[in-house]
């Protein structure tokens, strides 16, 4: 397993709020369903993007583990190698790209503002208002970056709103809930979105998601009462009580699972 | 005799697909990475594809349970 998980999390832990993100790609065969269960027990409070699935092959990649590819803010694979031999410069070269977040970047000083508000403040609605008022006047040599920010832009409220969607259907209707709030407070400023996350944010007043909610809350609660030490089966047991309590629920999915994951045992 | 040629024939394609993934040979640094959907296993948040990562920093980071 090496180094590599808990390097990942750590620099989550730190950076994961300034725009980094780990994808930790399970190489040696575990079901997809079992990785939970198995990051539970190993690295338990841990949150990374979990997946059996390689995205792509880097080309210095040799088959063995640990391996992994750094991609920068625009797309480009900026290294790739094995990262216990490489953590200073892996480091070095995220703390670049994290530096280019919070300034922005791009073609004149007002696209540059426009990606630090939408990706290091989260302002997407400040970031369309700007964007909107330099339309008609942006010049022929920084129009397609206006157009990639303006794309840019669009795809972020998209996959924040797609993010609502998925929490739901993890049955994580407490993140979903956390999300959408956020969400309205980021998109204040444009009145379209303003309406559009309303109407999602209102969703989560409604009696029977209200309830959801509360009792995927109340899941994550008895899941996490070990904190940063693994579950342990008996609160599988306490999970299974309370999916009983409310078997009409959507959210008992949500209190299998974590029942299955306190149970896990690592091969 | 038919079933030889038919045996080298399909050796040499095999080669020849072989040799083609080879000169593929993966993404270099310095290149731009193709885009990918995800199938998360845990913890969906919207971004779902490299796509919808554009403008993050993202370390791919292939381990093992092992």
């Amino acid at each position: 397993m090496g180094g590599s998980v808990p390097h990942a999390i750590k620099m989550t832990e730190e950076l994961g709020k300034d725009g980094f993100i780990a994808i930790m790609v399970e190489s040696q065969g575990l079901a997809a369903d079992e990785i939970g269960g198995f990051m539970a027990q190993r690295f338990p409070g841990s949150e990374l993007f979990l997946t059996n699935e390689a995205p792509f092959r880097g080309a210095e990649e040799s088959g063995g583990i640990p391996f992994a590819m750094l991609v920068g803010i625009d797309g480009t694979l900026l290294w790739q190698g094995n990262p216990n031999g490489a953590v200073k410069k892996v480091e070095d070269l995220v703390a670049a790209e994290l530096k280019k977040i919070k300034t922005g970047w791009g073609a004149t000083p007002e696209i540059k503002k426009a990606r630090a508000l939408m990706f290091s403040k989260g302002a997407l609605g400040e970031a369309a208002t700007l964007l909107a008022s330099i339309e008609q006047n942006i010049k022929e040599d920084a129009k397609a970056d206006f157009d990639a920010a303006k794309a840019e832009l669009d795809r972020l409220y998209a996959s924040r709103k797609a993010g609502i969607d998925g929490k739901q259907k993890e049955t994580r209707f407490d993140d979903a809930e956390a999300m959408a709030k956020d969400l309205a407070k980021s998109v204040k400023g444009n009145a379209d979105w303003e309406k559009e996350v309303a109407t999602i944010v209102a969703t989560f007043a409604e009696a029977e998601m209200a309830k959801e909610v509360k009792l995927a809350q109340q899941i994550e609660k008895i899941f996490h009462t070990n904190g940063k030490k693994k579950p342990t089966p008996d609160l599988a047991k306490k999970l299974r009580d309370l999916a009983k309590k409310n078997a009409e629920a959507k959210a008992v999915l949500l209190a299998e699972k974590r029942a299955k994951q306190a149970e896990y045992v690592p091969h | 005799m038919l079933k030889r040629s038919g045996t080298i024939a399909f050796l040499a394609v095999s080669l020849f697909i072989a040799g083609f993934a080879s000169a593929q040979g993966g993404v270099k640094t310095g290149d731009k990475v193709p885009d990918y959907t995800f199938r998360w296993s845990e913890n969906s948040t919207g971004m779902n594809s490299i796509a919808d990562m554009r403008g993050r920093v993202v370390l791919v980071d292939l381990w093992g349970y092992h």
